[in-house]
């Protein structure tokens, strides 16, 4: 009784440690290509790979992606998560050098289908309305319910608040990663453009 | 019975989804679309296929006593290695099944080939059931979920044929229960049981 159930559990131990053996690498690299690619569609082009730095804001660890060109920082890629209606909402926020917020991408989540679920059209009016938006021009991250500038996606506000939040929350990392560096336009937001050759 | 006759058992006669009504959690949380159900199916059919080849090739060797505990390490060595694979090579797939493939394990159909026939059956017969039974999930699965997919969103395997949204509780809970309950009762008027 112990051999049979003890050898077969030793033959099933053996046959998923070389099957784990075969995957693994194959697995890693999956997950960091979809890192890499929701990092590519949220900042501008950059060269190289991202630098990427562990920033604690609030007694919260982030991961944030700083993307190059030549020397330069062109732009941050950061990940954040809130709960959303129906479990975590994990994005990516990415922010120019300056503090626009360049573009976002849903990196998982578990929202209504056809309500919720919206948040992952990218082309949607949801999204797009955050692009190139910059929350030191006096741009409130908060829905209009709430009194903000961010039109819900209709019959979805917790899911709509959720996703705010997150660029909300990246957007208080960014300014802990990069807050010396775009100096003026942040106390003067009424300055518009330029401002970030000081 | 011969070898066709076992297969086809599985898809009508058997039909582990609308006549043995076994496996009912995955069947009603992975067929919001046709892709969904078929790649629940399709694994599912992996799972139990090698899992009645191997039981049924060992069951002799078992003591009655620890014949439960061995076929549930053997269906989730089976089970672990689909997920691992799936991960590896089918990443999208994996992320939309999620949850679901590891609780292959606990589908009560893979169990229960094991105990109600691979283990008294030789190993090519176990296989042929295995793949009828398998094909019969992986296609009622593939229908419920179209159906879903179709009312509910508009879609016929992805491609999106309707402009707007679709009738949404389709998708959603009570929808995978109306199309169920629907295709059952006109599964049981079309082989003349009801």
């Amino acid at each position: 009784m112990l051999i049979s159930l003890g050898g077969i559990a030793l033959v099933c131990a053996l046959l998923l440690a070389v099957v784990n053996a075969l995957t693994e690498k194959k697995i890693a690299k999956v997950q960091a290509d979809k890192t890499a690619a929701a990092i590519a569609q949220v900042v501008p082009a950059f060269d190289g790979s991202p630098v990427d730095t562990v920033v604690l804001v609030d007694a919260q660890e982030y991961l944030v992606h700083k993307a190059m060109a030549g020397d330069s920082i062109v732009g941050y890629a950061i990940e954040t998560a809130t709960a959303g209606f129906g479990g975590p909402i994990n994005m990516m926020v990415g922010f120019s050098a300056s503090g626009e917020i360049y573009s976002t991408a849903v990196v998982s989540h578990s929202e209504t289908p056809g309500l919720g679920a919206k948040i992952t059209d990218g082309e949607s009016h949801f999204r797009t309305q955050f692009e190139h938006k910059n929350p030191a021009d006096g741009y409130n991250l908060s829905v209009t319910k709430d009194g903000g500038d961010v039109d819900a996606i209709t019959a979805s506000t917790i899911t709509s608040r959720a996703f705010t939040l997150a660029v909300a929350k990246a957007y208080d990392v960014y300014l802990s990663v990069a807050g010396a560096q775009p100096a003026p336009e942040f106390f003067e937001p009424q300055d518009g453009e330029g401002g970030s050759d000081d | 019975m011969t070898k066709l006759e076992l297969i086809k058992k599985g898809l009508i006669k058997d039909n582990p989804t609308f006549v043995l009504v076994l496996g009912m959690c995955p069947t009603l949380g992975t067929t919001t679309s046709a892709l969904n159900g078929m790649g629940m199916g399709l694994a599912t059919l992996v799972v139990l296929t090698l899992s009645n080849i191997v039981i049924s090739a060992v069951a002799r060797y078992i003591p009655d006593k620890v014949r439960i505990p061995s076929y549930i390490v053997i269906i989730s060595a089976f089970v672990t290695i689909i997920q691992l694979l799936m991960q590896a090579y089918l990443p999208s797939l994996y992320e939309t099944l999620g949850l679901f493939i590891p609780l292959i394990v606990v589908n009560c159909i893979v169990l229960g080939r094991a105990e109600a026939f691979a283990n008294k059956n030789t190993v090519l017969d176990s296989a042929c059931d295995g793949l009828g039974i398998g094909l019969g999930f992986t296609l009622s699965l593939t229908v419920i979920g179209l159906i879903r997919e179709i009312l509910g969103a508009g879609t016929f395997f992805g491609w999106h044929f309707l402009g707007g949204d679709g009738i949404l509780v389709f998708i959603l809970a009570p929808g995978a229960f109306l199309v169920l309950g629907l295709l059952m009762a006109l599964f049981n008027k079309l082989t003349g049981r009801a």
